[in-house]
């Protein structure tokens, strides 16, 4: 397999997995999880909902005829129904099973990846602006704003940045926003590097010395020889960046921090998987394998970029 | 080398310095105090106050930064409020459960991993090493507390071999001075696994292409051209340079034997540095706080610096380099 075979086809199994995660909550039409008598359902199974005429719904794993009328049983519970109450029936195949609360773990899934994609993206963007411009302040400015930048960097680098992203979100309420700015403020110290080193390199070649000497200014030199050139490796870099973002992410909101309780996050659908074990297994399984995978498509999709630029250099 | 080595120490005091006033702000930006976090049903407004005048919380924020920095420039940490005991004492009863930890973590990260990387490169991309690699990136993706929740599943909740958290058992005080030690060791198990097998994924990777790097190199070339033994290539010459590079990610992993793994520690409840910081930051504890920063800043850079030093050790090119 070629090096851009093999790019295409990871960009196109991580963007079909973004794509569900975006569009998968829209489609989907999850069984009502009100007034559930058999939560907690595992994956594969078949649920009947059964709507009524106060518009509440009743779903349940098993719906029996009796001459009581129809019972609807689960998981050791049971309720009778009227059969004369009953507006509209419908079934329900849930692929990845159900939670405590008879949601559908899959809708779960998708709209938890949402969120989890979009902290781990605006943080990863965070990080490259800020480590982007710190890397060619660094290069561009001089002896003394390098050396102050860099040991600037040296010392984020010594901070124990998990020790610090518990303590604020233990200490602050939860809040995506700050998620995103701790989570962004706390990783761009590689990009910052990694971009130096680049620009230093640029910054002999024959081309920024001729736009330098032909009048540009700082900004435009900036802005229209070194970002595009930066491209590339920033791109192989941010790829492995964003998958160690997620697994951060996972991390906070697996220990409660970072968006409030009522939104769904892989990390937070674990923590309440592990708290339904063990009878309620896939509810950790399911969001851990879907950590892994975004998590090992990203660091292939790293692999494959820099396969990429060693063959086009 | 004594030169370098003072001059990184110096360095070591702005820094810790830095991170510590960094916590103190983090801390500070949460709404309330210690007094606030306390629930009585007699505890009256005024007790409150007179309360956080106990503490010295009514004091200017600036006082109070200024005071806790002289106390501890002289070595004096101050009173956990949440333990009423030395901050000193209390980091001295949470350290030794983490180091356990994070030493039997580590332990099993560079024993797996360098058995890992040396059964895959025995043929490389014969079909254990293309096992390895996928075992390897399914763990480096995987986050560890899904891992630890599995292995509580398996090991703890379906075949009841290993205890599911905790250090001791209830009233393994009783117990003769080896029992003692086995429940302890029956007790680390799960814990270090799912710390270790995460590192060792990633030891193993790393340890696979610096093995295959060293083994095409010309030194080995001249080596096997001088008859020598092919376990003493391996083991001598092949091994010990590809084992430098995984020197440095140790030193960046020294860190959490000292701050603990606040996630692997919170699945077990294992009560180290990991949970002390938790239960110390959810209480508004500013002193055990920063307490607990201060120890693990300083470890993040003592731990880059031992590994710098083990490199030169290691290394003979690295020592006249610098």
């Amino acid at each position: 397999m070629t090096a851009a075979v093999r790019l295409r086809l990871v960009a196109a199994a991580l963007a079909a997995l973004v794509a569900a995660c975006v569009l998968g909550p829209l489609v989907l039409r999850p069984p009502p999880a009100d007034a559930v008598v058999g939560a907690l359902q595992p994956p594969l199974a078949t649920v009947t909902a059964l709507r009524l005429d106060d518009g509440s719904t009743v779903v349940a794993p098993h719906v029996e005829e009796t001459p009581d009328g129809l019972v609807a049983s689960g998981a050791g519970r049971r309720r009778v129904v009227d059969p004369a109450r009953v507006v509209a029936t419908t079934r329900h195949r849930l692929l990845l099973g159900s939670d405590r609360f008879g949601r559908d773990v899959l809708h779960e899934l998708l709209a938890g990846g949402r969120i989890s994609l979009a902290i781990a993206a605006l943080s990863l963007l965070l990080a490259v602006v800020i480590g982007g411009t710190v890397g060619v302040a660094a290069a561009t400015g001089g002896r003394l704003v390098d050396a102050v930048l860099m040991r600037f960097v040296d010392a984020c680098l010594a901070f124990p940045v998990l020790f610090l992203m518990i303590l604020a979100a233990a200490v602050l309420r939860p809040d995506p926003v700050l998620l995103v700015l701790l989570l962004g403020g706390t990783s761009w110290m590689g990009v910052a590097r990694l971009v130096r080193g680049q620009v230093l390199s640029l910054r002999t070649r024959p081309f920024v010395a001729a736009a330098r000497v032909s009048g540009s200014p700082p900004h435009r030199i900036a802005l229209w020889h070194y970002a595009p050139n930066l491209v590339g490796p920033v791109a192989q870099d941010t790829a492995l960046r964003m998958g160690d973002l997620v697994l951060a992410e996972a991390t906070l909101s697996y220990l409660g921090l970072g968006v409030p309780p009522s939104v769904p996050t892989w990390g937070s659908m674990v923590a309440q998987g592990h708290r339904a074990l063990p009878e309620g297994w896939w509810l950790a399984v399911v969001p851990g394998v879907a950590i892994a995978l975004l998590v090992i498509g990203l660091a292939l999709l790293g692999d494959a970029l820099q396969r990429l630029g060693e063959q086009g250099a | 080398m004594t030169r370098i080595v003072v001059r990184r120490l110096v360095t070591l005091v702005p820094l810790v310095w830095l991170v510590v006033t960094l916590t103190f702000v983090v801390v500070q930006l949460a709404p309330g105090s210690y007094a606030d976090t306390l629930e009585h049903p007699r505890l009256t407004p005024e007790a409150r106050q007179s309360l956080r005048a106990a503490y010295g919380l009514d004091r200017p924020l600036g006082e109070q930064y200024l005071r806790w920095l002289a106390a501890a420039a002289s070595g004096d940490l101050g009173t956990s409020y949440l333990f009423k005991e030395r901050v000193s004492r209390v980091i001295g009863r949470a350290l030794p459960p983490t180091m356990l930890l994070a030493g039997a973590a580590l332990l099993l990260d560079l024993l797996l991993g360098v058995l890992l990387a040396l059964a895959a490169t025995r043929r490389p991309y014969g079909w254990l090493d293309r096992l390895t690699t996928v075992l390897g990136l399914g763990l480096y993706g995987l986050p560890s507390f899904w891992i630890a929740g599995l292995l509580i599943l398996v090991f703890a909740l379906t075949l009841g071999w290993l205890p599911a958290s905790h250090m001791h058992a209830v009233g393994a005080g009783d117990l003769s001075a080896t029992g003692r030690l086995l429940d302890l060791l029956r007790h680390l198990v799960l814990p270090a696994v799912s710390l270790g097998l995460v590192g060792a994924a990633a030891t193993a990777r790393l340890l696979r292409s610096t093995l295959l790097e060293a083994r095409a190199s010309r030194f080995v070339l001249a080596a096997t051209a001088r008859g020598l033994s092919s376990r003493r290539i391996l083991w001598v010459h092949s091994l010990r340079p590809a084992l430098l590079p995984v020197i440095t990610s140790f030193g960046l992993a020294l860190p959490m034997v000292v701050s603990g793994s606040v996630v692997v520690e919170s699945v077990f409840s294992w009560p180290g540095m990991g949970m002390a910081l938790w239960r110390a930051a959810e209480a508004r504890d500013v002193p055990l706080v920063m307490g607990l920063t201060l120890v693990g800043a300083a470890a993040v850079i003592v731990g880059s610096l031992v590994a710098d030093l083990l490199y030169a050790v290691a290394d003979p090119r690295a020592r006249e380099e610098r």
